[in-house]
């Protein structure tokens, strides 16, 4: 259990101009589950991999417990990892494979049996111990890779995507399992995913990134209450939050006939550059469907039981056509497809960002 | 289920006719290829063992069955058994040094081209030169067998102007007047030799491309574990690659139980001297040279079972589950 | 050793068919024996061809209308020369077409021929893939070739052909009590060595074995060493060996041998023989290396002057005329072996001839066939197989045709003394397998130093007899 700091931490591919992880400046806390999530391509992954020691560390430096690892090879780095696609060793059976690496190390005999068992009872895999990979299910493996990181006793585990070639429902099963998990063992783990939902459901705090920058890290509410930029407004939150561009008046808003109301500070910062226009954003759960508003035709409505989220088309009055539209609906007021409906944000629910640069304007 | 049993199974109804039209249409693709295989593969496979029990001389018409008497010469008179003994032996010698020797070369090789330089950035790289040494390794593989053949015998040459005496010399190694493949004691070991250097380009790149397809994510939960380069091509690349090994065992056993285009090219007396590189192809090739052909067959089904129980058994052993990656 | 003279062109064409050989051996000759076996067994038992030597002009009553077909070993000879005398054969009879094949793997193209009874009508059958004349011999594949023997000569007709032929021709060729096998092309084994380099250094011919081995020593004190040898086929050894023996111990020593009389390689002389070859090697009398040298390089190192003496037969300078053309001074000549002391037939020579000509029993066209080799013997015949070769024939005396170069010229010398004191070897040709399997492995031993006379001649003789208790293997006889 330990610390783990990417300090400016950055990674250059040979041949390319562009970093694949951009300055990453982290701190993660003793037994922290923080989560990396992202598009593909944002340089999650490539930032979990440098903390193992599977990718150089080209500029910066990453510490773990205050101790400099940028240039220790792997096994010198006293980490666990479990990969997406489990990398079980497929000769071995289930029980060597989590032994593996304490016999390595040479541990003896009876602790490595009595570790083994410890961990396999932890993940229900007492039954499975003399079956090899592929006798198991994707499930299984799962948790066999758990089990041989959590063996090892690590300082920190690194899992890079577990969840993402389960079902559906094993994913959400296996959420709870590894987030539980997590908080008995008290390991520091950092968990990259692309899906906003585990990262939400599971993280202590949440670290977003995009092409290779992080954009924000907080915890989940903040997320999802204050995002600092556009991307991450969009990017948490599903479905995902109504961004739109809009005029700017010396009031506020226009969002179509309503007019969304600023402050003097807002109006100026939202204005500087010459800026025209401003972008909006509304989740679809802070929308009500009420007698006036933006005017939504109805396209598609998706029902889920305890409520519904309704797509439609509007003009907003700013020059880009009709524009999409997300609204929750509750269970007994759905519209039928072609209607018109209206809409109109919660107040105070509304997120104000820089037309251009689209950071925060705060409230 | 028992619903459906009671209704009695429908008519059989004749095969459609354009089925059967398709059948003979796909049928009469395989007549030319199985006809061809029939009459110059498994037929003279079949008048070999007719042609042992005989006493044919390769060139008359009225040959006489003779029995078995051909296989007890072969074994108890010293004018055949000067040929087979020794042919034995060193076939079954090269069947066990030049499988182990290549396969142990090539794995090696293999390992060391492409996972066995430092792994830089996370991704496995063979060690330094690697692209050069693939080529150079591989190169023997586009000589023609008589190439190699002519080439080793330069090398191998037994006077002052063969290039492996020429080399010594520098080294101040006085000249062996008895020669490399012309003593006895040691021409076996010069012909295998060459076998193996000429068979271990391929088997590297085979098993190169074997280990390519172990995910690299293998690799990388190795090195976490903690495992050195070492530990992880024992642990983990040797058993995965378990069945690329077995194939390679079989094809280079069929090299050993053969060897002789090398033998005939490269050695004195074509299996000398004095027999020392005898082997079975060449025993047959002697004897049918000589006027001895129903002899070469003989020599042909001691071979033909002598395989098969090799193959069987190799089989057996080997036996294992599939591993699947 | 009739069979071996012909030198297959070096290693390189039966190196290219090794594989093509296996490939047809292993499948086209049973093919062709299945067919056979359902054709029934034996020859037809045709009658020999009858000849009117009365008929000078075409005693054999060739119909000049059949056409003829010849195949002849493309070796060391080239087939140019029978391309020249089929020309002759046109000649006189114009209307007969001529098939004319010049191969190299004879057991694989024209064994299944014999075995399907369809074969050329000449055959040239040598090289290093022949089919053993024995086997076709003994089972009366081969038409018997007396007719020509007795038939009138071209040149002379007043004289038969066979008073025109040297000596052992007619032995040579005999199986059974019948000539079947015309040994055509002349060949002489001797030891070699440069009449320039003798010049120079005062050296001469030693006239016995102990004077040569004086002349050895005087080479070796020179730095040059005074024998080499092709050790990777020790048949090249056999006329050493041989010679050496039938002059020490006469003709019959050799006779005793092919006919597998009792105790035949016991016989001291040829001990004596082994012994002196064997000191050669212990006084350090080779060349370092002989023993791994193929018949090219022996032959390199000798003309380089590496060695003072190689043995080998005389087709020498034709295959090595390349060699020998970057050394216009070389002046080849050569001797036969010096007699050991104490020798009862100090004349004795191998006859040797080779390239051996045969008409199949089965043959369509015989009588054609053996007008052909009838025009072979002949001057004109002869003079196109000199001109293209630069060797002899077996036909005495005349060489028309023939350029003059040393080697011809040390041949027709060596030929002076000699003709009278011919022995043939047959024991190589008769028992193939146990010669190539044994006898020949065995002398390279002994040569090498690896293995003494005694256990030589133990190993021989047992040989001998496993051969003679053999009932399976047809047994030859000469007188």
């Amino acid at each position: 259990m330990a610390t783990v700091t990417y300090k400016a931490a950055s990674r250059i591919y040979p041949g390319s101009d562009k970093p694949a992880v951009n300055k990453l400046d982290l701190e993660i806390a003793d037994g922290e589950f923080l989560v990396l999530v992202g598009p593909s391509g944002c340089g999650k992954s490539t930032s979990l991999r440098m903390l193992a020691g599977l990718e150089d560390v080209d500029e910066g430096a990453i510490l773990i417990d205050d101790r400099d690892v940028s240039n220790l090879p792997p096994k010198a780095r006293d980490i666990a990892m479990v990969f997406q696609n489990y990398a079980l060793y497929p000769h071995m059976t289930v029980y060597e494979n989590m032994a593996f690496a304490l016999k390595l190390r040479k541990t003896p005999k009876a602790e490595i049996d009595a570790r083994v068992k410890e961990a396999a009872e932890l993940l229900q895999l007492e039954d499975y111990l003399k079956r090899k990979p592929k006798a198991l299910s994707g499930g299984q493996r799962q948790r066999v890779a758990m089990g041989r990181a959590i063996v090892r006793q690590p300082q920190v585990f690194l899992m890079d995507e577990p969840l993402s070639n389960l079902d559906a429902k094993l994913r959400v099963q296996t959420r709870s399992q590894i987030a539980s998990l997590q908080k008995r063992l008290g390991v520091t783990t950092v968990y990259v995913t692309h899906d906003q939902v585990e990262a939400m459901t599971m993280g202590h705090r949440v670290a977003v990134m995009l092409d290779g920058l992080l954009q924000q890290v907080d915890t989940p509410r903040a997320l999802y209450e204050t995002p600092k930029n556009v991307f991450v407004a969009g990017f948490m939150g599903s479905p995902a939050m109504n961004i739109k561009t809009v005029p700017l008046t010396d009031t506020g808003a226009k969002f179509g006939d309503t007019l969304i109301p600023l402050t003097r500070e807002q109006v100026a910062a939202a204005g500087e550059g010459g800026q025209k226009s401003v972008t909006v954003g509304v989740r679809p759960e802070h929308c009500t469907i009420a007698d006036t508003g933006i005017a939504v035709e109805v396209e598609l409505v998706e029902e889920l039981g305890s409520d519904a989220y309704v797509y439609g088309f509007a003009e907003l009055g700013n020059g880009n056509g009709a524009e999409r539209f997300v609204v929750r609906a509750q269970g007994g007021e759905i519209p039928r497809l072609g209607e018109i409906v209206h809409i109109k944000p919660q107040v105070g629910k509304e997120h104000i960002f820089h037309a251009e640069s689209g950071e925060r304007i705060a409230v | 289920m028992s619903d459906t049993a009671k209704v009695s199974a429908p008519p059989r109804r004749r095969k459609s006719a354009s089925k059967r039209r398709a059948n003979w249409f796909v049928a009469s693709f395989l007549v030319l290829p199985v006809a061809l295989y029939l009459i110059l593969v498994l037929s003279p496979f079949a008048q070999a063992f007719q042609f042992s029990m005989t006493n044919w001389n390769g060139t008359n018409p009225d040959y006489k069955f003779v029995g078995l008497e051909n296989f007890k010469k072969l074994f108890t008179s010293d004018l055949y058994s000067v040929y087979l003994i020794p042919a034995l032996k060193h076939n079954a010698i090269m069947l066990i040094v030049v499988p182990l020797a290549v396969i142990a070369l090539a794995l090696f090789f293999a390992f060391m081209l492409n996972v066995g330089g430092k792994s830089r950035g996370g991704r496995m790289r063979g060690v330094g030169g690697s692209a050069f040494y693939k080529i150079l390794f591989f190169f023997p593989q586009v000589l023609s067998v008589v190439m190699i053949g002519i080439l080793w015998q330069a090398i191998y040459r037994s006077d002052e102007y063969g290039l492996l005496n020429a080399l010594l010399a520098i080294f101040g190694v006085p000249l062996k007047s008895s020669g490399w493949v012309s003593d006895p004691s040691l021409v076996l070991v010069m012909v295998m030799i060459v076998m193996v250097w000429s068979s271990v380009g391929f088997y590297m790149v085979y098993f190169s491309s074997a280990m390519a397809s172990i995910p690299a994510e293998i690799y990388e939960a190795a090195m976490i574990d903690g495992s050195s380069r070492v530990q992880t091509f024992f642990k983990i690349t040797l058993p995965l690659l378990f069945d690329s090994i077995r194939t390679a065992w079989i094809y280079l056993g069929i090299i050993a139980l053969d060897g002789f285009a090398l033998v005939f090219i490269m050695t004195p007396q074509q299996g000398g001297p004095d027999h020392g590189s005898e082997v079975m192809g060449g025993v047959m090739y002697n004897f049918f040279s000589n006027g001895q052909a129903a002899m070469a067959c003989a020599v042909g089904v001691i071979l033909f079972f002598f395989t098969l129980t090799l193959m069987a058994l190799s089989m057996r052993l080997t036996r294992r589950e599939n591993v699947e990656l | 050793m009739a069979t071996e003279t012909t030198p297959n062109e070096s290693g390189e064409v039966s190196r290219r068919s090794v594989l093509k050989t296996s490939a047809a051996l292993g499948m086209a000759v049973p093919a062709a024996g299945f067919l056979a076996a359902c054709a029934g067994g034996g020859s037809d038992d045709k009658d020999g061809v009858a000849a009117d030597n009365t008929n000078a002009e075409n005693p054999f009553k060739v119909d000049g209308k059949k056409p003829l077909e010849v195949v002849v070993f493309k070796g060391g000879y080239g087939d140019d020369y029978a391309i020249a005398q089929e020309a002759l054969y046109k000649a006189k009879f114009p209307e007969s077409a001529i098939k004319h094949a010049g191969i190299t793997d004879i057991r694989a193209e024209i064994g299944p021929r014999f075995q399907s009874k369809t074969p050329p009508d000449v055959l040239d059958n040598s090289g290093a893939q022949q089919i053993n004349h024995a086997d076709l011999a003994n089972n009366g594949q081969y038409a018997d070739l007396t007719p020509l023997l007795d038939a009138p000569s071209i040149d002379d007709p007043a004289k038969k052909v066979r008073d025109t032929l040297l000596g052992g021709v007619v032995e040579l060729g005999t199986y059974n009590g019948k000539f079947n096998v015309l040994n055509y092309g002349f060949t002489l084994y001797a030891i070699w060595y440069s009449g320039s380099l003798f010049k120079e250094k005062g050296w001469t011919e030693p006239k016995t074995w102990t004077e040569m081995l004086a002349l050895c020593e005087k080479i070796k004190a020179a730095g040059i060493a005074p024998w080499t040898y092709t050790g990777v086929h020790p048949y090249y050894l056999f006329d050493v060996l041989f010679t050496l023996a039938a002059r020490h111990g006469g003709n019959d020593v050799v006779k005793n041998i092919d006919n597998l009389e009792a105790n035949a390689w016991k016989h001291p002389s040829i001990k004596l023989a082994l012994e002196a070859m064997v000191s050669l090697k212990t006084k350090g009398y080779i060349l370092d290396g002989s023993e791994g040298l193929d018949h090219r390089q022996s032959q390199a190192r000798f003309i380089k002057k590496d060695a003072a003496f190689i043995p080998v037969g005389s087709w020498l300078e034709n295959e090595e005329k390349d060699l020998l053309a970057a050394d216009p001074g070389f002046d080849l000549k050569c001797m036969i072996v010096p007699a050991l002391d104490g020798s009862t037939n100090p004349n004795a020579v191998w006859a040797a001839p080779g390239e051996g000509f045969a008409v199949p029993q089965d043959a369509k066209n015989r009588e054609g066939g053996m007008e052909y080799l009838r025009i072979m013997l002949s001057a004109k015949g002869r003079e196109a197989f000199s001109a293209k070769t630069s060797s002899l024939t077996v036909v005495a005396g005349k060489s028309e045709g023939m350029p003059d170069t040393p080697g011809v010229r040390a041949v027709q010398e060596a030929l002076k003394t000699t003709a009278s004191a011919a022995y043939p070897f047959k024991f190589d040709e008769w028992y193939a397998n146990a010669s190539k399997g044994i006898i020949r492995p065995k002398l390279g031993e002994v040569m090498a130093g690896r293995l003494s006379p005694d256990e030589f001649i133990t190993i021989a003789q047992k040989a001998a007899d496993d051969i003679k208790a053999d009932s399976s293997i047809q047994k030859q006889h000469r007188n």
